[in-house]
């Protein structure tokens, strides 16, 4: 997802649940870049939410996926430009997740803490506002609610 | 003119459809899309949504050509 301008954006997202092996690897990548010295993950998982006595078992991700892809990479630019940064990979599922699996990876790096917690922070409120994904909630008794970040 | 519209989620419920192209009045310039599109679709003023026409929000009355890409676009529920 390196970037210049032109240059077709790599997606961030992932069919199906995020496995915990793919962030174990993720994180065992890193070990080569060693002027690093901060990592900050975020993990969204996804809650069994009960609403109206119904108990969310799954959320169905769809995005409008090209809006989706140029804002990533819009908020991944800015979040480069805002904070010291050496690398940052985020991912998303799209289609079924179930409820405890992980739904959102955001992985920043940096020489130091501050910087990483910052940016993880701010990485991730900005995906929850501008980024075109939308998520079905899926019930045991196949009823379905669309969910809305608040 | 003629375009294409695309709708996700909750109101692709709505309109029972993914897409669909629509015959609208005008130039193709500051067009309120929003006030076509509630004509069309009254159950849409009761929900919450944004339209994005080439893949970027817009507010009020915009530019529309035939191969604009609009989209309406329920609230996000990404993370």
């Amino acid at each position: 997802m390196k970037t210049e301008t032109g240059k077709k954006h790599k997606s961030v997202f992932v069919a199906g649940p995020i496995s915990p092996e793919f962030i174990a690897n993720s994180i065992a990548k890193h070990q080569v870049k060693t002027d690093i010295g901060a990592h900050n993950i975020f993990l969204g998982q996804v809650r069994a939410d009960s609403i109206e006595g119904r108990e969310v078992v799954a959320i169905e991700y769809s995005a409008y996926n090209e809006m989706a892809d140029k804002v990533f990479h819009e908020i991944r630019e800015e979040a480069f430009g805002k904070f010291e940064l050496s690398c940052m990979h985020i991912y998303h599922s799209l289609g079924a997740v179930k409820a405890g699996e992980i739904c959102l990876f955001v992985f920043v790096s940096s020489r130091h803490r501050d910087m990483a917690y910052q940016a993880s922070r701010h990485i991730v409120e900005e995906i929850k506002a501008r980024v075109p994904i939308f998520g079905k909630e899926l019930f045991a008794d196949d009823s379905y609610a669309w969910k809305e970040n608040i | 003119m003629k375009v294409n519209v695309k709708y996700f989620g909750m109101i692709a419920d709505l309109t029972g459809k993914g897409s669909e192209n629509l015959e609208i009045a005008g130039q193709g310039r500051s067009l309120d899309m929003r006030a076509m599109l509630l004509a069309k679709y009254p159950g849409l003023a009761n929900m919450s949504w944004k339209l994005a026409v080439d893949q970027e929000i817009v507010e009020g009355s915009c530019d529309v050509h035939e191969s604009s890409e609009i989209v309406l676009l329920p609230p996000f529920a990404g993370g």
